[in-house]
């Protein structure tokens, strides 16, 4: 293949010196010339060339107005620039701008251009070889990352998981004590005036909260494993709203469904992604105490980068380019979640709801629920008129 | 009224007596305990219990061993085993399922709520 030469000079004469010498040189060149900066640009554009030779000064700019337009174009074609004699520093200064060599219009101009030229597309090739690479090795990295994340965070669960159900054990069992010790008194503080009554209340809740806290964080753990199916996600929603919709009932809660018939399978785990949708349509219930409306959509859906938890466009690392995924919206007509809530909102033990409420750890395992599933969740929210968790899941294959 | 007889076997001590005397003061039953899984096939067919409320995790032979150790004989086979435990797991209640027992429960319990638990775990009995 012959080498592709452009080059750039206003002066014809050192144009017609310049393809003579390439001729001369004895390599394979196919030699094209610009003789101003438009024409220039335009061949430029048109290309490609394996290098581009300009002299520096040209009538109504310089070399350096080229190549910044070449760069601004991401256009890296081995450049180099011609001066004359006397004008080095100015040569140096274009190769800090991304100039690959330069070569001085002396004596010795005819005997260094082919080698120049040569040196200048090894350089070239060396480079791309090496930009190659090093992608390679990005890709390989960030992958064995990304794997090495995961063992992590499923070591984390599962040494949490062998913590939790420890602490279970020991805790519950006082618990138990305790629980039959309060109902003892009860039965046998006769005409119970009410600070005692009241105490005993206080003590039975306090029981029944410590409890809770057990449970959620046994939960947490429990996400360690996964069994995983093709499920129909529209049959999971609708699981899962079934053990819900009396409170909602109850609570004054209007729920409206619009899903698509047609969806593809998900890979999922039933119990686990019934929790999930489960937690979040509690949160949006617990967040309208006066009633309200909760909406939920499920569609398919090509993308890329979706909204991480903060509002933030992000690619999701487990999904490839332009890969189908099913996205279920759970949006509801709340108060909305304040910013400085926002950053927080699942971290584990964070919770707004006072000490009756949840122990703060329903998001936090609806996420680590999720991310398990290799999918996405996220939550964007306006004050004053609502907020909308989004869950991304991969579909089944085949 | 005839008190229902209820044995149960769990190593916390403060849990038997306390429960013994919740279930008593019901005026329902009449209640026995033991620590462990010693003595324990002797007092199924002196006491002849009628419920026998079973914690899993004791030292030395455990709740699932002692199931299997009722399984194997003609009265204790007969006799529901209500789990009262603090373990909590899917396997551990399967296991305990699969051993035939009749209920599964999970430390703290309200006392009421274990009254009736009972009583239908006697019920299930009786309609044997």
């Amino acid at each position: 293949m012959p080498i592709k030469v452009l080059l750039i000079e206003d002066n014809l004469d050192h144009l017609e010196i310049s393809k003579r010498i390439l001729q001369k040189a004895g390599g394979d060149y196919e030699v094209d010339s610009a003789s101003d900066s438009r024409e220039a640009l335009q061949k430029i554009f048109a290309g490609p060339y394996d290098v581009i030779l300009c002299d520096y000064r040209l009538l109504e700019v310089t070399a350096l107005d080229i190549l910044r337009e070449m760069n601004r174009k991401d256009i890296d074609t081995p450049f180099i620039v011609v001066t004359a004699l006397g004008s080095e520093k100015i040569a140096v200064d274009m190769m800090k701008e991304g100039a690959y060599d330069y070569l001085i219009k002396d004596v010795l101009y005819s005997d260094t251009l082919d080698i120049v030229i040569k040196k200048a597309i090894e350089r070239y090739r060396n480079k791309k070889e090496k930009e190659g690479l090093q992608k390679e090795i990005r890709e390989a990295y960030n992958k064995l990352k990304e794997t090495q994340d995961q063992l992590i965070q499923s070591e984390k669960l599962s040494a949490l998981g062998q913590l939790a159900s420890g602490v279970a054990h020991e805790v519950r069992n006082p618990l138990g004590i305790i629980m039959q010790g309060i109902d003892y008194l009860e039965n046998k503080i006769a005409n119970k005036e009410s600070d005692i009554q009241d105490t005993l209340t206080m003590l039975k809740a306090s029981v029944k909260r410590a409890n809770r806290i057990i449970g959620s964080l046994l939960d947490f753990s429990r996400a360690a494993s996964l069994d995983l199916n093709p499920e129909d996600l529209n049959g999971i929603l609708e699981s899962s709203l079934s053990l819900v919709k009396v409170r909602f009932k109850f609570e004054n809660i209007n729920i409206v469904v619009e899903t698509k018939n047609d969806l593809p399978r998900v890979m999922a785990d039933k119990n686990k992604l019934e929790q999930v949708f489960i937690n979040i349509l509690l949160n949006a219930m617990q967040s309208m105490p006066e009633g309200g409306k909760i909406v939920i959509r499920a569609f398919e859906r090509e993308e890329e980068s979706f909204q991480n938890d903060i509002g933030k466009k992000i690619p999701l690392n487990s999904l490839q380019p332009g890969e189908k995924v099913v996205m279920v919206e759970i949006e509801d007509s709340g108060p909305g979640v304040p910013e400085e809530n926002l950053k927080k909102i699942f971290d584990p033990f964070f919770s707004t709801k006072g000490p009756n409420g949840g122990v703060g750890l329903g998001l936090s395992i609806s996420r680590n629920i999720i991310n398990m599933h290799k999918g996405g969740i996220y939550l964007e929210s306006q004050l004053g008129k609502g907020t909308k968790v989004t869950v991304v899941l991969k579909i089944a294959e085949g | 009224m005839d008190r229902k007889k209820i044995l149960i076997v769990d190593d916390e001590e403060d849990f038997r007596k306390i429960t013994k005397l919740n279930l008593e003061g019901s005026g329902k039953f009449e209640v026995m305990t033991l620590p462990n899984a010693k003595d324990i096939m002797a007092q199924v067919h002196s006491f002849m219990p009628e419920v026998i409320l079973l914690d899993l995790l004791m030292p030395g032979i455990g709740g699932m061993e002692i199931c299997e150790m009722l399984n194997n004989d003609p009265l204790g086979q007969r006799i529901p085993i209500i789990v009262l435990t603090a373990l909590e797991s899917d396997s551990d209640k399967l296991n305990a399922y699969k051993r035939g027992v009749v209920d599964y429960l999970v430390k703290p319990i309200e006392k009421d709520a274990l009254i009736a638990k009972i009583e239908r775990a006697l019920q299930i009995k009786s309609n044997d």
